[in-house]
């Protein structure tokens, strides 16, 4: 687990969002990026504007990007 | 489409100048403008440059020659030694400032030789306020920007070459695969071997609009809003040209594509911005 008091405060605003179950790690050299890995097919979801909004809102936290992991997990129902 | 005194305008610049060598990525503005200035001065007076180096994309090479051979015109490749520079491999904020400062000094001493009477660049009117250090070497290389000068936007510069049957009319943007790389993380040719062999990879899937960023172990995929929804479907195959490229993680960026994104961490006092200096 990170101790980066981003990523609660990051996982927190994907709740507020409807993303729940996800995980964030810290990527970049200058620890500028938000990982999310989303869990499910539910991911596709965050393709697009709604993904843009929600990457917004993230970013507030104090990352400069927002991106989603290639990566998925096998529950389908974590996305709401 | 093309207002007719912006056409005008930019004949008469060129025929101010006499002859010209132009600095000539592929891209669709050096393109455009070296296919004019052949159309003013004739052929006999145009040397379109590409300066060839690690940081520069094959495609782009490829486009660059294939072009010049199609519309007859005159074309060298020079090789650059940007990446001998350590103030350039170090990927400072101003890095494009070094990259240039090799490329227009190189391309000025052949002006000189060749007894050509100015050496030009395809900054156009929309370039303003970009953070472009590399318009600091122009400047003090005394290169020219006529399509700038002459107020033509990209817009304009599209719908001219279409025009002119130029392939490059629609061509997304490509600067160099340097520019995919956070500054203050090294260029190295390792590293710009790895962007080019992953963009490769998507566009071979039939993207065209997108940026591979480079994190070190990690790549972070830009693509335009308006081709995201097809990375669902090739999830797979871009996990695998990407890890292919030498990446461990693969991510795509929530907000997709967007010119300049590695800038967004600068601060004011290091954005070097065209058009605000002589």
């Amino acid at each position: 687990m990170s101790d980066d008091p981003r990523v609660p405060q990051a996982l927190r605003v994907l709740v507020e969002h409807g993303v729940g179950g996800a995980e964030v790690s810290v990527e970049g050299h200058e620890q500028e990026i938000a990982a999310v890995r989303v869990p499910g097919e539910g991911w596709e979801r965050l393709l697009g504007d709604e993904g843009a909004r929600i990457a917004a809102a993230v970013k507030q936290v104090g990352f400069r990007y927002v991106a989603l992991d290639l990566e998925i997990d096998a529950n389908p129902d974590a996305i709401g | 489409m093309v207002p007719e005194h912006k056409r005008h305008r930019l004949s008469s610049l060129l025929r101010d100048c006499g002859s010209v060598v132009v600095g000539y990525s592929g891209g669709v503005d050096s393109v455009f403008l070296a296919r004019i200035a052949v159309d003013v001065l004739g052929p006999e007076r145009v040397l379109a440059v590409t300066g060839k180096s690690d940081s520069i994309a094959s495609w782009m090479e490829d486009t660059a020659r294939e072009v010049a051979e199609r519309f007859g015109i005159p074309w060298l490749e020079l090789e650059t030694r940007e990446m001998d520079d350590s103030r350039y491999a170090a990927n400072p904020s101003n890095r494009c400032y070094f990259c240039k400062s090799e490329l227009w000094t190189r391309l000025a001493d052949l002006a000189a030789e060749r007894g050509f009477g100015a050496v030009l660049d395809g900054s156009n009117a929309d370039d303003v306020g970009d953070h472009r250090p590399g318009a600091v070497a122009a400047t003090e290389n005394a290169v020219r920007s006529p399509l700038l000068e002459a107020g033509l936007t990209k817009d304009e510069i599209r719908a001219w070459s279409r025009e002119l049957g130029l392939p490059t009319w629609d061509q997304p943007a490509a600067p160099c695969l340097a520019s995919r790389i956070p500054y203050g993380l090294s260029v190295t040719p390792e590293r710009l071997r790895q962007i080019e062999q992953a963009e490769i990879g998507l566009r071979a899937m039939g993207f065209r609009d997108f940026r591979v960023r480079h994190h070190g172990t990690v790549a972070r995929l830009e693509v335009h809003p308006s081709e995201i929804d097809r990375v669902a479907d090739h999830r797979t195959d871009i996990a695998r040209a990407v890890r292919g490229a030498g990446f461990e993680r693969v991510l795509i960026d929530l907000q997709g594509y967007r010119r300049g994104s590695l800038n967004e961490g600068l601060a004011g006092g290091q954005l070097v911005q065209l058009g605000a200096f002589a």
